[in-house]
């Protein structure tokens, strides 16, 4: 919708932009000047949108990353609390490990 | 014979994970009621061992493709490099335990690095996308140093003399914390 026409005539160049919480209509106008503005911002949108879709795709490899060794730190955790507890340790107040006495 | 082992099974498949988390909660605080529940838990997993490895080995795996970027070149010589590591930080004759927490802290150390180097090659950020890293960053340091100090009070611990030994079918045993001769 960036172009634009008043009653079927003309072709006007605008686009918006947000000032604090209102959207302000800014008019650029028309012929040469407006269609290389135009061009411009197409680029710049272009270029934001990669941007976005590439932080996407770091944001995924992360997550997947980090839950890859969540699960195995989960895994190797929970071992050795049960190869300690079934040597008889004990957490002593839930800090250090103590060897329960017979 | 027979007769105690339906009885083991029956008892053990009532068992399921989240009550095995149940159990070591009550065993850390030092109740001794729940004991033969946690060899109970052994009995009932006899692959966990394996399981764990094989979770360790599939974070590395994930890790060294995320980190080569389909290099194959990359990914062997970091592969190398990792298990290098592993030999170091378990030293000679490491018991099952021992390795296992080696493999995870190599694996906790090449997360911190790949966070690291996708946090240093980052063109262009906003301020959210940074705090998101740092974030990131904190918590797998923390992981890493947690893996750390794990391996540290096992070996404080003098784990390695004593030994569990999981039965499982077919007769083969595993030990989990004696070393290897």
């Amino acid at each position: 919708m960036a172009w634009e026409s008043r009653k079927g005539v003309g072709r006007y160049y605008t686009r918006s932009k947000r000032v604090g919480s209102r959207v302000k209509r800014q008019y650029i106008g028309t012929g040469s000047a407006a269609e290389v503005i135009a061009a411009l911002d197409a680029d710049t949108r272009r270029i934001r949108e990669e941007e976005r879709a590439a932080r996407i795709v770091r944001k995924d490899q992360m997550e997947r990353a980090t839950a890859l060794v969540d699960r195995s730190c989960a895994g190797v955790m929970g071992l050795t609390r049960t190869v300690l507890v079934a040597n008889g340790y004990y957490r002593h107040h839930r800090g250090e490990w103590r060897k329960r006495r017979v | 014979m027979s007769e105690e082992r339906s009885a083991a099974v029956r008892i053990s498949t009532r068992i399921t994970r989240e009550d095995c988390e149940e159990i070591l909660d009550l065993a850390e605080k030092g109740d001794k009621s729940v004991l033969p529940r946690v060899r109970e838990v052994l009995d009932e997993f006899p692959d966990l061992v394996s399981d764990v490895g094989d979770l360790t080995r599939i974070a590395k795996g994930g890790m060294l493709d995320m980190l080569s970027n389909g290099n194959v070149m990359v990914r062997e010589a970091e592969d190398r490099h990792l298990a290098s590591m592993v030999e170091e930080i378990a030293g000679p004759c490491p018991a099952v335990i021992e390795r296992l927490l080696a493999e995870q802290i190599a694996v906790c150390w090449l997360h911190v690095r790949h966070i690291e180097i996708k946090y240093a090659h980052l063109k262009s950020y906003t301020l959210s996308e940074a705090e998101y890293y740092q974030r990131c960053l904190d918590r797998s340091q923390k992981r890493y140093l947690s893996a750390i100090k794990t391996l540290a009070q096992i070996r404080k611990l003098g784990l390695p003399a004593l030994q569990v030994n999981i039965a499982a079918d077919g007769g083969k045993q595993v030990n989990v914390a004696g070393r290897e001769p």
